[in-house]
């Protein structure tokens, strides 16, 4: 999978928030808020393809958190990327 | 012609146009003694583009009742179509360079007046993007000395919220009621500034005044106010301000602008009737003032 072209992260007031600004036609009235760790993983992930293993290498690689908590994290979090049409 | 170059000051930005086969009444207002400063862009009026390979970049969503600007990559810049609607023809070209200061115009026999405004605007935008400054779409009343603006989706009532104010409220006027410039000053203050770009309406002016605040409206079978997270805020802003963010560079200007704003400016959401009952609750709720 991968980030869909035409997002932007930005710090608004010290929060990290996504939003659409490409050349796509992306609901820009969307604003989408990451915590620090999705801040960290779309860091590490942007414009390259990716998959559900590689994020749980970089979460275990970078928190000290176990292997089934980092998988349960990440499933989590690409479903919500899903739904918000964060990547395809 | 009118004479060679015409100098004009919005929102303390001063702009020169050459060339122009006639002045647009809406810049009259606007209008400024040549001068020293600096200027954010110089637009020529010439007969004929020079002839450029381009790329297309970017067009504006296609909506019938809407105009349509196109944009597309060149050499050194960028080369922007201006349509009425999406069915017209062309009304005008714009070479450009990436910095959108030095602009030249070939103007088509139709529509002369559209084309060299909406260059003007968009140049505006993107030329002062860097200087703090943003193009919304609102409709703005002054008010004891504080600037009110009104935001919303095209046909919510903006307006007509507006028109609410003046008949209503004594001693409001009216600002500007499509897109005034808003400035976030060095000094981290928000003030909004009249405009040539009025809409609809015909209000044109060069007057400005600190922002007492900003109040997104939408359409509901009652009145209620509430002010709104930074998020929501910027939410709002973002989709009111005339930008073209996919140009990054841009875009982070417009951001530290909204950023600034978003966190500085009282802003309230407000669900509404057109009604008299909901322009005395939103004055009252934003100035803090229970009497009229």
């Amino acid at each position: 999978m991968k980030i869909k072209d035409g997002f932007t992260l930005r710090t608004l007031c010290g929060e990290h928030i996504v939003i659409g600004e490409g050349l796509d036609q992306i609901n820009y009235d969307k604003i989408i808020s990451l915590n620090g760790s999705a801040t960290y993983l779309w860091e590490q992930v942007q414009g390259q393809e990716f998959t559900i293993e590689d994020l749980v290498t970089l979460l275990t690689d970078r928190y000290e958190v176990s292997e089934d908590r980092a998988l349960e994290d990440v499933k989590l979090m690409v479903t919500t990327w899903q739904e918000q049409g964060l990547i395809e | 012609m009118t004479g060679d170059v015409q100098t004009y000051r919005v929102a303390d930005f001063c702009f020169e146009v050459e060339g122009m086969p006639f002045e647009p009444a809406n810049l009259l207002p606007f209008k400024t003694e040549p001068n020293d400063a600096e200027k954010i862009f110089h637009l020529k009026v010439v007969s004929e583009l020079p002839e450029t390979d381009s790329t297309l970049l970017y067009r504006t969503p296609e909506d019938p009742r809407f105009h349509v600007i196109t944009l597309y990559t060149q050499n050194n810049g960028y080369l922007v179509e201006f349509q009425s609607l999406p069915s017209n023809p062309v009304s005008g070209r714009m070479l450009v360079d990436a910095s959108f200061r030095q602009a030249q115009i070939e103007l088509s026999s139709h529509e002369k007046v559209f084309a060299l405004d909406n260059a003007m605007k968009l140049l505006y935008t993107f030329s002062s993007a860097h200087l703090g400054a943003l193009q919304i779409h609102s409709s703005v009343v002054i008010q004891d000395g504080k600037g009110y603006l009104f935001l919303g989706k095209s046909g919510t009532g903006k307006s007509t919220h507006s028109q609410l104010w003046l008949k209503h409220i004594p001693g409001t006027e009216l600002l500007n009621d499509d897109f005034p410039v808003l400035r976030l000053l060095p000094d981290k203050s928000i003030r909004i500034y009249g405009s040539p770009w009025s809409g609809k309406t015909p209000c044109y002016k060069s007057q400005d005044a600190p922002v007492g605040a900003i109040v997104h409206l939408s359409q509901a079978p009652y009145n209620k106010i509430e002010r709104v997270s930074v998020i929501r805020a910027y939410g709002s802003l973002l989709e009111s301000c005339a930008a073209f963010r996919p140009l990054k560079s841009f875009a982070d200007g417009w951001h530290r602008t909204m950023e600034g704003v978003c966190t500085t400016t009282p802003y309230y959401r407000l669900e509404c009737l057109p009604n008299e009952e909901a322009a005395l609750l939103c004055y009252q709720t934003v100035t803090n003032n229970s009497q009229i």
